[in-house]
């Protein structure tokens, strides 16, 4: 296999069956919590702690292509945005779509101020900065796809161990109350399972569009299955089907970013489940 | 005298600055069917919901079978009120009523078949068997509530709490839900339902607490649901379902 698609393909194509597995996998929860703008959100708050970790990197002398220092800069991020929103939910009248739109906008805008300024400097290597906005699969190390396997499989596994509660949580959360799991605790799990699958998509779809990840392969799982279990799994085969196909595509396309690929791939699934779909989820 | 099911004393709750429930003291007798009523606004819900720890109390606390609640929360189950509900969630009745069997199976051990006959079982109970696989959204509202009961059926709980079983569902289905309740109690349980419909309590519940932010009156039907009492608690004097109208 390796003939036909090169190393560096095989290695995008892992990462982005494993990533495609969980971010459908957990984006069924996060569609049936109707979180799914959160998600949106939280991804591109990413972008400020992303390229001030580029800076801090590049002025500390890291290589700067060394993955796990711009993620940790980026999750630092999304973990302010999120407290942005809870702070204007807790402080103000306004409506939780409008602390959504403000901190998503606020946080993007300044992201994109710090690229521009990233851009202008001399001296500064910023190549690759883009892929974590547009994504860019092609461009993965080994090491970039051991992480998003690992992180995967902990994601995957605690979704399997948690389900209960989560569905719970979801559906009836004075019944996980009751059972001893606090809405407070299960809110947080499912944030941080999001946060994270966000947080190892940046690569692979990039910020702008990882929200896609979690959203339409759960959509289009609805529209087959009516159980929650069934739908996840739906879901996972689905994102994993179609961020595999969207990278090895995108390595005979290089000059197409492989996030817009896949999500154009997951549109088409989309499209005709909707025509195709026996309507039973749709409840039409 | 037998310990009472649930026992508040200075239970006090603040809602955005404002005190909507104020010194509550009340107990709940075991094995009885007992009605939480008041006006709109008198804090029927909230009071469930700061008894169950779902919202903070200010002050005072409420003790079940003289327990705490975080030792007795397991043997507690509570049906919400409907429109609480998304009932376009992907569940069919059977996984609804499977999920009151969450709490005892934990987050791994798996469904076996005595498990899954006690959901059919209670399935039965509630005349609900023949939709065993139907989606939740494709029921009526009498039938939403009894698949909520069928579940709190399958918790096997000493004490049931239910928020307006009886809204909007139709009449057949509202003397279903009545018989399931006593035969629950009468296979021992404990059932508190708050409930609007002030002509029906006579028929329906054995003791009765009147609430309107602080306790009017609490105790059996027969010698606390008085014209006095409740005046007390409605503030107007429209009683004409006393005299039958209702």
């Amino acid at each position: 296999m390796m003939d036909v698609i090169g190393y560096n393909t095989l290695l995008a194509l892992v990462g982005a069956l494993f990533f495609g597995f969980s971010s459908g996998q957990v984006g069924a929860f996060v569609y049936l919590r109707k979180a799914s703008l959160l998600s949106d959100s939280l991804a591109h708050a990413t972008l400020p702690g992303l390229i001030i970790a580029f800076l801090v990197s590049t002025f500390l002398g890291f290589d700067e292509r060394n993955s796990w220092f711009l993620l940790l800069g980026a999750g630092t991020s999304a973990v302010f945005g999120v407290i942005a929103i809870q702070w204007i939910l807790a402080r103000t009248i306004l409506g939780f779509d409008t602390a959504i739109a403000v901190v998503l906008s606020v946080f993007f805008g300044l992201g994109i101020v710090l690229l521009t300024g990233v851009q202008s400097m001399s001296g500064v290597q910023q190549a690759g900065l883009e892929d974590y906005i547009l994504g860019s699969a092609s461009g993965m190390l080994l090491a970039d796809v051991v992480v998003i396997g690992l992180v995967s499989i902990v994601s995957i596994t605690t979704v399997i161990i948690y389900r209960r509660p989560m569905i719970s949580f979801i559906f009836d959360p004075v019944l996980g109350e009751m059972a001893g799991y606090s809405q407070h605790k299960m809110s947080f799990l499912l944030s941080i399972l999001a946060l994270v699958i966000t947080i190892i998509g940046l690569k692979i779809v990039g910020l702008i569009l990882v929200v896609a990840m979690l959203t339409i392969p759960a959509a289009t799982a609805r529209l087959w299955t009516d159980g929650v279990w069934s739908m996840s799994l739906l879901s996972a085969c689905l994102g994993s089907l179609s961020a595999g196909v969207g990278v090895v595509i995108s390595a005979f396309l290089p000059n197409l970013p492989s996030g817009a690929l896949i999500v154009v791939i997951m549109f088409v699934v989309l499209t005709a489940s909707i025509v195709f779909s026996r309507f039973r989820g749709a409840n039409v | 005298m037998p310990v009472s099911a649930i026992s508040t004393s200075g239970l006090t709750v603040d809602y955005d600055g404002a005190e909507v429930l104020k010194d509550i003291e009340f107990s709940v007798r075991q094995q009885k069917l007992t009605a939480i009523v008041g006006p709109n606004g008198a804090g029927k819900s909230t009071l469930i919901k700061a008894m169950l720890g779902l919202i903070p109390i200010r002050t005072g606390s409420a003790t079940f079978f003289d327990l705490p609640l975080k030792k007795f929360q397991k043997n507690i189950s509570y049906v919400p009120q409907r429109a609480q509900i998304d009932w376009e969630f992907p569940a069919s009745v059977f996984d609804v009523v499977a999920m009151g069997l969450y709490s005892e199976l934990g987050l791994l051990r798996r469904f076996l078949p005595k498990h899954k006959d006690r959901i059919r079982n209670a399935l039965l109970d509630v005349d609900m068997a023949d939709c065993a696989t139907r989606q939740i959204s494709k029921l009526s509202g009498g039938q939403q509530q009894r698949v909520f009961l069928a579940r709190s059926i399958v918790q096997n709980s000493t004490l049931v709490l239910l928020d307006e079983p009886f809204a909007g569902i139709d009449a057949k289905s509202e003397s279903v839900i009545v018989d399931i309740l006593r035969r629950q109690r009468d296979d021992g349980k404990s059932i508190v339902a708050v409930h609007h419909d002030l002509s029906t309590i006579k028929n329906y519940f054995d003791d009765v607490i009147l609430i309107n932010k602080s306790v009017i009156a609490h105790g059996p039907v027969t010698t606390v649901f008085t014209k006095e009492n409740i005046e007390k608690t409605y503030g107007v004097p429209d009683l004409d379902f006393l005299t039958g109208r209702g």
